[in-house]
């Protein structure tokens, strides 16, 4: 799905501009109903509710940095077996995607475009080295299974719709990269880094007041 | 607890429980049966506890640390494998600040929460400095829940019993290396007394259990740091160097009156009476030097200071004594043919001296030099030895405990 | 050092600062703590005596 295109929900008709440059996914705002086109690459979106809990980020918050800013259109929630991950699809410069992955009030930010792998999966372990390149190595910090994945608003390039795939979380110093392993395919993976809440600068969030 | 609809259904006796932490909370204990359970589909394990405690921290109740609220989730007690201690472990949630624990054992308190700066340490070192602090290897250990009881964000039966724990200190800091063969995660930690822990959670601190021992991140005598003391020793020092160079610099040592004496000129007199000077300024040293030429021989006088105008007299005396020799092919000497009488405070006014001498058979003469204003050098020492009571003090009392907090330890770098 | 760390010298700080305040006073009024020469006061309500009745009763 490009931008600017309109997609109507097959389900309550409601017509969909889309923003981002290149969408996978879009969650209608009216039933819920996901809207998706399959490119034949991956598997069909499940169905699933967003579930409710205290992030404090929600569509329509705003990251404002000083020399951009940065608008939350869709959401990708992760439950993994021991944790949660919400990838934040963050829209900026007319249709630019970038994913601010978000859990327990730690933050990452990955302005890059998804890669493939080529290192060794076997790698990919809770204390392993990962040598992303000749300067960098990371250190795996866990494997965890995916077993629910939810989305909301619209989302940009991804992949993942299905649970039941691995993510491996390797890090060194702010230098954290994402890996996504699914059975027989391609491990694909996202690189960015670790950040504070306090220098992402969010606005237009959920107050929480009962914490203040 | 309040303000939640999110609601799971145990799975053993079927009682609907409210879930405070909501899609987050991915274990917990059923509030009527104490099952413990985990809420995923892939989680089918059912614990049960032998045994119970009650939340000295009740579950669902607020506290502010740092400035920050936290509710407490839940509590699970553990108890190492290897010595079979136990300790407990509150698990505290802000939405804006993620989870910590509130680790209590023997009343001790530390605060533990997840950091993402990883410190910079081999997986076998026993030993970093992280932001300045030098942290060691206290302890490794596995533990086993023996109790939980509440909300929890992972399912903390199955982590901890499968996780190698190493937990480094560098009082009141810590960290904890949690690390399986899924999951490395390190947490950083600071001890809390239990006054802050009460205060934080606006209760009695006669609630909290009484503290016993010594606390293995206890900081000593308060909050004192090593290199505080050292930089503010240093500072101090400097400071009274520069103020005795300054007092030692300023000192007049002005000469107010010189004389020469001989015991012919006593005549019928017991005494010799100086003529008067008049000394200057406010309250002041005064030093006395008394010369005799002597040889093998001694002298002596009683001196009477006398204020003309208030009549007050100051009584001292002064012996001078020098002998010198040729023993064993060595030539020696002892004593000095000149002596010092200091006199402290002495007001400002118009003085003479009476000297009454005692002449010995060789000694006839003697002379006599006051000098208003002489600062003095003792005082200096003294001053640096009680500056220094604190440190060494503290150092020493530091080390005993050092040694008393490791002795808990198998990694003790000291002997015992 | 920071505000924090003067925060836990709280207590040296006070004693250096009454052991220094008691340096400075001492020398500005002369006094000397540990004299070795011992001194007696007498007083003889302003009358001018020049030392007679002296007992003699510091001898070496």
């Amino acid at each position: 799905m490009k931008r600017g295109d309109v997609h109507s929900c097959p389900s309550c008709n409601t017509l969909h501009t889309v923003t981002l440059i290149e969408s996978s996914l879009i969650v209608c705002k009216s039933c819920g109903t996901y809207i998706h086109e399959a490119t034949g690459d991956e598997n069909t979106p499940e169905q699933s509710k967003m579930p409710d809990d205290w992030t404090f980020l929600k569509i329509g918050s705003t990251c404002e940095l000083p020399q951009q800013t940065f608008h939350l259109v869709g959401r990708c929630r992760l439950q993994l077996r021991n944790d949660y991950k919400n990838f934040w699809c963050a829209e900026y410069g007319r249709g630019k995607c970038l994913w601010i992955a978000e859990s327990f009030g730690s933050f990452s930010i990955f302005l890059s475009a998804w890669e493939k792998f080529a290192g060794d999966p076997a790698q990919l372990r809770a204390g392993a080295s990962v040598k992303m390149s000749n300067e960098l190595k990371l250190i795996g910090e866990y494997v965890e299974k995916c077993e629910g994945i939810s989305f909301a608003g619209e989302i940009g390039a991804w992949n993942f719709f299905t649970p039941g795939f691995f993510v491996v979380q390797a890090s060194a110093t702010t230098k954290t990269s994402f890996f996504f392993l699914e059975p027989k395919k391609n491990v694909s993976f996202l690189s960015g880094e670790k950040i504070l809440a306090e220098r992402l600068n969010f606005k237009n969030t959920i107050e929480w007041n009962e914490w203040k | 607890m309040s303000g939640s609809s999110y609601t799971i259904a145990c799975p053993k006796c079927q009682t609907v429980n409210t879930v405070r932490g909501k899609a987050m909370t991915l274990a917990l204990t059923c509030s009527s049966c104490k099952t413990y359970f985990g809420v995923g589909k892939w989680s089918k394990d059912l614990t049960t506890f032998g045994t119970s405690y009650e939340p000295v921290l009740p579950i669902g109740a607020k506290g502010k640390i740092d400035g920050k609220v936290y509710e407490v989730m839940g509590l699970v007690v553990k108890k190492e494998q290897k010595y079979k201690y136990d300790w407990r472990e509150y698990i505290i949630f802000n939405p804006f600040e993620g989870y910590a624990f509130l680790s209590e054992y023997n009343g001790h308190w530390n605060m533990v929460w997840p950091v993402d700066d990883v410190p910079p340490l081999a997986m076998s070192a026993s030993d970093f400095v992280d932001e300045g602090f030098h942290f060691r290897l206290f302890q490794k250990y596995k533990a086993k829940v023996i109790y939980a009881v509440g909300e929890f964000f992972f399912d903390v039966v199955h982590i901890t019993e499968t996780t190698f724990n190493r937990e480094f200190i560098a009082p009141p800091l810590l960290f904890a290396l949690e690390k399986s063969d899924d999951s490395v995660l390190w947490c950083k930690g600071e001890y809390m007394t239990p006054s802050e822990v009460a205060s934080a959670f606006q209760i009695p601190v006669s609630k909290l259990p009484s503290k016993t021992g010594m606390g293995y991140t206890q900081p000593m005598m308060g909050k004192i740091k090593n290199g505080a003391v050292v930089s503010f020793s240093i500072l101090v020092f400097i400071f009274l160097l520069i103020a005795q160079m300054f007092f030692s610099g300023s000192a007049e040592e002005k000469v107010v009156y010189q004389g020469n004496f001989f015991q012919a000129d006593l005549k019928d007199q017991k005494f010799f009476k100086t003529s008067s000077f008049t000394l200057e300024g406010g309250s002041k040293s005064l030093e006395v030097v008394v010369v005799a030429p002597l040889l093998n021989d001694w002298f002596f006088a009683e001196f009477s200071l006398i204020d003309e105008t208030t009549g007050t007299e100051t009584i001292f005396t002064k012996d001078v004594e020098y002998y010198q020799g040729y023993e064993d092919g060595e030539s020696w000497s002892e004593g000095s043919t000149k002596g010092e009488a200091f006199l402290s405070q002495i007001p400002a006014g118009k003085y003479h001296i009476n000297i009454y001498p005692e002449f010995s058979t060789s000694s006839h003469e003697f002379s006599l030099t006051v000098k208003r204003d002489v600062a003095a050098w003792s005082n200096f020492w003294l001053t640096l030895l009680m500056l220094s009571v604190f440190p060494i003090g503290y150092f020493i009392r530091r080390n005993w405990m050092e040694k008393k907090r490791w002795s808990e330890s198998d990694y003790s770098p000291y002997e015992y | 050092m920071n505000l924090d760390d003067l925060k836990g010298l709280k207590y040296y700080i006070g004693y250096a600062a009454a052991v220094m305040g008691f340096f400075i006073y001492s020398h500005m009024v002369g006094w000397k703590w540990f004299n070795p020469t011992h001194t007696e006061k007498e007083h003889n309500n302003g009358t001018h005596h020049v030392g007679g009745g002296r007992s003699y009763m510091y001898h070496k």
